[in-house]
């Protein structure tokens, strides 16, 4: 799996995939998704008995945000959810480019989804 | 003519050039200075266009100017390829027959390492009023399109604003600043472009905000109270441009130094929104006493490309 940044053309084409382990949570037009943390091993017994570790973090996204978030479902290219954006709210698509892809490195550092570059979505037999 | 036909065109007019690009050709780079700067134009992918400009008296020698442009592309590529805008082998000393609508310049043909054909189309021209050098470099990712080039190249103008009002046409903005007034500063951010005009001590501040359906709750008054820190707001709705606005005046101790003598300036704000456009306009002026400016006094309208009506 590739690390590094991916070129531009090959970003617009990418597929965000949510991380399928996060659990959500909507509040009205916001969401709040919670994602499991590493158990290590100071969480474990005997230690949590003792000490209520928390087993998730939560992220809270407005309503921007989940609109983007919701848009990530592994099948829809950054272009498409860059275009979305776009005409939802009457910016032009580099306006919505810098804005889009600032969140989906967010979303990406905080492991809610990840990029699928275009030449590796196809699962290796 | 068909690929020209199915884009939207757009008009851009910046420190007294004007142009029309097509629709989603955006601005990704722009200068404020009229003595040297660029603007950058990009699509969804790909640099379009490099519109450059540098003070220059008097009109170059344009001819050896080209062949030094054409010797530096040939040295970086001995295989390159020189066509003038009819398509004939370009010569720099050509006639102005082989020009296009003023413009001098020459279309520049290579393979790539990968044995892609890579054009680009290089232009140059003098703006007398100004007294500047302007050169249009339009690389063509997709091909050679001579009907956007053509159309590209001969729609720019320059406009002779030094004495009059100024037009500027750019980041979804189209005004028309009073005589005298400057652009210093420009800071584009997503749905947000601010422009700031200065006339000596006086200052006046375009913005424009965009995806208000995001964060705008239609009450302008709301809007210039969260913005405006000022005990002595003075508040009045009013009308600009057929739509509800509302027009705020307030006192505020003047910057540097002549804060300290007690000097105040006078603040004026004018706020209105445009659904349709998804915007929220801006205008603020700071005057000293008595040299007041009304936010009116700038012409700000949305600018949309060409055939669409909000």
């Amino acid at each position: 799996m590739s690390q590094g940044p991916l070129p531009f053309a090959q970003l617009l084409q990418a597929t965000p995939t949510p991380n399928r382990a996060v659990r959500r949570e909507r509040r009205q037009k916001d969401l709040v998704v919670y994602l499991p943390l590493r158990r290590r091993w100071f969480n474990a017994p005997p230690f949590s008995w003792l000490l209520p570790f928390r087993t998730e973090k939560a992220v809270g996204l407005d309503h921007l945000g989940t609109e983007v978030y919701e848009a990530c479902d592994g099948r829809t290219a950054v272009q498409a959810i860059i275009e979305d954006f776009a005409l939802r709210h009457k910016l032009t698509f580099h306006e919505a480019r810098v804005s889009v892809c600032a969140f989906l490195q967010q979303l990406t550092s905080r492991r809610l989804i990840v990029m699928v570059g275009p030449n590796r979505q196809e699962p290796r037999g | 003519m068909k690929r020209v036909a199915e884009h939207p065109w757009q008009q851009v007019v910046w420190l007294g050039m004007s142009l029309r690009v097509p629709a989603d050709w955006e601005i990704l780079r722009h200068s404020v200075r009229d003595d040297r700067g660029r603007l950058v134009f990009a699509d969804q992918r790909h640099g379009r266009l490099l519109l450059s400009w540098g003070k220059c008296a008097a009109p170059p020698d344009i001819k050896r100017m080209f062949e030094d442009y054409r010797a530096r592309d040939l040295k970086e590529d001995s295989q390159s390829r020189f066509t003038d805008f009819q398509g004939h082998p370009f010569a720099a000393n050509a006639t102005p027959a082989s020009h296009l609508a003023g413009w001098m310049g020459y279309r520049r043909q290579r393979q790539d390492q990968l044995h892609n054909e890579e054009c680009l189309t290089r232009a140059g021209r003098h703006d007398d009023i100004h007294a500047r050098w302007v050169e249009a470099v339009l690389p063509w990712p997709n091909g050679l399109d001579p009907a956007i080039e053509q159309q590209v190249l001969s729609g720019f103008a320059v406009l002779d604003d030094r004495q009059g009002p100024a037009h500027w046409r750019a980041f979804g903005l189209e005004l028309i600043s009073p005589p005298g007034w400057r652009l210093k500063e420009a800071t584009i951010k997503p749905a947000e472009a601010v422009l700031r005009f200065t006339d000596r001590r006086r200052q006046a501040i375009i913005r424009r905000l965009g995806a208000v359906d995001a964060w705008y709750d239609g009450d302008a008054q709301r809007y210039l109270k969260r913005q405006l820190d000022v005990a002595s707001l003075q508040i009045t709705p009013t009308q600009y441009q057929g739509a509800a606005a509302v027009l705020a005046k307030a006192k505020e101790p003047a910057k540097g130094w002549r804060r300290l003598i007690g000097a105040k300036t006078t603040r004026l704000d004018l706020v209105w929104s445009n659904l349709p456009a998804g915007s929220l306009y801006h205008v603020t002026t700071r005057c000293p006493l008595g040299e007041e400016v009304q936010p009116t006094d700038f012409s700000v309208t949305p600018a949309v490309p060409e055939g669409v009506r909000l």
